[in-house]
């Protein structure tokens, strides 16, 4: 017997202090990380054949395009736009922005996003909420299909979202569009910039405004709510 | 002679800690590289609402990638711009010098010469979409930040990926 319980004994070291540390890392490590889904995004290809930059272009009218419009709810065609910006006081928010959403395409009534369901990492409330609005424009766009036309030659796409409303409400309009063109074109979207050449073109509207006074947004908001 | 039954204990009486120690040393090594420390500036990084058709961005060889983050500002590298775009001429100043070290394609559209990068604009799921909406502008070129008119596009962005993530 040593007497010494620090010293080795019998020829063997003392493994204690070295497992006390290891325990006090692997706790530290145990706290602090977090594991994180697999980062993803939706690819786009912005059309290099339009706007200002094509000022040479051949074409004197805008072609036609199918204008998905995004605004607040509880607001509907009829209005002038400084009732508009008056509307915009009463509308629910969350967290500071608007709640909810109305969508529409052409002259079909609008659909109703509720933004809460969209800020969930998953859940069935969440999935119901994307399955309705891919159904709504599913059924909208295949109305405006150019039979015989490649994807490509199919009217543009433009998502009008006012400018005031969560990027969360156009990001799920512009990843249903594109559900819809893997659907139409038979394309699989794998990250790759080349498999969106031979796709239609699909882009967020430029903003109306600059300056984000309530009757510049209550412009915006009657351009859009007209907008067919 | 007496037969020893398997024990847990070594020799001299001593419980033989070996295992337990390459136990715990696997645990620790598995948090040491599986895990992402808390404070790191991106730490939610999943698309909210998760988008069917998102997919992880694969640059092909040589492009690169750059990351515009839209919260309570527009951040760029280290560089931060107001949400409202009152200061984006200096971001479009910098994206012009990610433009001009760039490597190049021909655009199969238009035969012009665009550059071999994604932009990926991230931003949360509450920012205001016109603030999107006016990067995808100013990626474009085709309005001048400081005056909002219109101009010829001359530095272009066209590559670009939109992601959402949780502010919490």
């Amino acid at each position: 017997m040593s007497g010494n319980d620090g010293d080795m004994d019998e020829g063997r070291l003392d493994l204690v202090p070295m497992i006390d540390c290891i325990m006090l890392l692997l706790l530290f490590f145990m706290m602090t990380t977090k594991f994180t889904a697999e980062e993803k995004a939706i690819s786009s290809l912005l059309p290099t054949d339009k706007g200002q930059g094509a000022a040479s272009a051949q074409k004197k009218d805008p072609p036609p395009t199918v204008n998905i419009c995004i605004y607040p709810e509880g607001m509907t065609k009829g209005y002038q736009p400084s009732e508009y910006a008056k509307q915009m006081d009463t509308v629910p928010r969350l967290r500071g922005a608007f709640a909810n959403a109305q969508l529409r395409i052409g002259g079909r009534e609008p659909m109703f996003i509720t933004g809460k369901d969209l800020n969930s990492k998953g859940g069935k409330p969440m999935e119901d909420e994307v399955e309705m609005i891919h159904s709504y424009i599913f059924d909208e766009l295949a109305k405006f299909e150019k039979p015989g036309e490649s994807r490509d030659k199919q009217n543009d796409i433009v998502i009008n979202c006012f400018s005031g409303l969560s990027w969360k409400f156009a990001l799920i309009a512009y990843d249903a569009v594109r559900s819809y063109e893997a659907k139409a074109g038979n394309i699989k979207w794998t990250g790759n910039p080349d498999e969106l050449a031979t796709a239609r073109a699909v882009s967020f509207a430029p903003p109306r405004i600059r300056d984000y006074t309530p009757n510049e947004l209550g412009n915006e908001l009657y351009e859009i709510i007209h907008t067919k | 002679m007496r037969h020893r039954h398997p024990s847990i204990a070594g020799e001299s009486g001593h419980l033989d800690l070996v295992p337990l120690i390459d136990c715990i040393f696997l645990i620790l090594l598995f948090f040491v590289l599986a895990g992402r420390l808390d404070g790191d500036q991106r730490p939610e990084q999943i698309t909210v609402p998760p988008g069917r058709t998102a997919s992880r961005i694969h640059e092909p060889e040589h492009w690169s990638r750059e990351i515009i983050q839209v919260g309570t500002d527009v951040r760029l590298g280290a560089q931060h711009y107001a949400l409202d775009g009152s200061d984006w001429t200096g971001l479009r100043t910098a994206l012009d010098r990610i433009h001009d070290h760039a490597g190049r394609i021909v655009d199969r559209q238009t035969g012009r010469m665009i550059p071999e990068v994604i932009v990926e604009v991230r931003a949360d799921v509450d920012a205001p979409c016109g603030t999107v909406q006016g990067l995808q502008q100013l990626l474009s070129d085709t309005v001048d930040p400081g005056t909002g008119l219109p101009k010829p596009a001359q530095k272009p962005f066209i590559h670009l990926a939109f992601s959402a993530r949780d502010a919490g």
